[in-house]
């Protein structure tokens, strides 16, 4: 039986329009596995009226790749004088509507040592007990000559929660992931690669910054 | 003493092949990392550029420590000097992606 992801990506600087190349290939990818895949554009949610409620009521999964803080995803950056506008943020974190998620930014748990109250993450946790919230505890980093090294293990450990691998059992096999990559850039297989001591490091401070809860 | 924690000539021999890295670097006014964090005073991604990069390291800020000792650390994991990962890019940087060739 297919299951129904919802993809939720925006792209207006340098850094989202590579993650949203990454969200694309992930679609495909889900497709060619026969899930159900409802692809939106973080911007047009916004301007075209579509009801980020209304997408979510259809999907069993919610991925977003793009900027968040603690806590909030952001939708639109901020500009003219204008404040930056929440997608998600903690207030409104009942329109996720225990969904599984997957938080391809920034900072969704908050700090690992102790818990702010403000994250993303645990407020969703507070709403949806049961309900699986995978995320970063800091900066999820990457290096743009390389990224389609760092999108394509975000695109797998997607793949691998959807498919059925739990919460815990997800951020644990990326942790590995992203320490395999480590090695490849440090002395493997693109130790040569242009930046390749820099995206190592990257690669590394991903691995020690997954979490989820509960 | 650049940090408590490495040798001061392994750390001057990094610092050397990093400004090697950037200066010579084919894009280094343009960002070639990203931190996906909005920064809260202006709302603005944390991209970095090479010579940033350099900089952040030169005057120790946080990025730039991290990166050292994590530099460090994998030269004494793998038993490569440390300086050789960052000459490793800089040679990266003479030979760029066939895409880019094409250009």
């Amino acid at each position: 039986m297919p299951t129904s992801v919802l993809i939720l990506a925006s792209s207006y600087d340098s850094a989202t329009f590579y993650t949203r190349s990454w969200a694309h290939k992930l679609r495909d990818d889900l497709l060619r596995r026969k899930h159900i895949c409802l692809f939106l554009d973080v911007e047009s949610l916004c301007s075209a009226g579509i009801t980020l409620s209304g997408a979510i009521d259809r999907a069993d999964f919610i991925v977003f790749y793009g900027h968040g803080t603690t806590d909030r995803w952001i939708a639109m950056p901020s500009g003219a004088g204008n404040p930056a506008v929440p997608l998600v943020d903690v207030a409104g974190v009942n329109v996720l509507k225990g969904r599984r998620i997957y938080s391809g930014c920034c900072d969704s748990l908050g700090p690992r040592s102790g818990h702010s109250g403000y994250a993303l993450g645990d407020a969703f946790r507070n709403q949806f007990s049961a309900a699986p919230f995978i995320g970063y505890h800091s900066k999820f980093e990457f290096e743009f000559s390389n990224h389609d090294e760092f999108g394509s293990i975000v695109n797998s450990s997607v793949v691998n929660y959807v498919s059925g691998a739990t919460a815990q059992q997800t951020s644990k096999d990326l942790a590995v992931e992203w320490d395999g990559l480590r090695h490849d850039f440090a002395n493997g297989r693109l130790k040569n690669a242009p930046n390749a001591i820099m995206a190592a490091q990257l690669a590394d401070n991903n691995g020690r910054h997954i979490g989820y809860v509960p | 003493v650049y940090d408590n924690n490495i040798d001061d000539r392994e750390a001057e021999d990094i610092l050397t092949a990093l400004r090697a890295w950037a200066i010579g670097h084919p894009a280094r006014d343009q960002p070639f990392m990203a931190v996906m964090e909005f920064a809260i005073d202006d709302g603005s991604p944390v991209l970095v550029t090479p010579l940033e990069f350099l900089h952040s390291v030169e005057d120790k800020t946080d990025i730039g420590l991290s990166f050292m000792r994590f530099v460090v650390s994998q030269s004494r994991r793998y038993g490569v000097p440390a300086a050789e990962f960052v000459y490793r890019a800089v040679e990266a940087n003479k030979f760029p992606p066939i895409s880019e060739q094409d250009r």
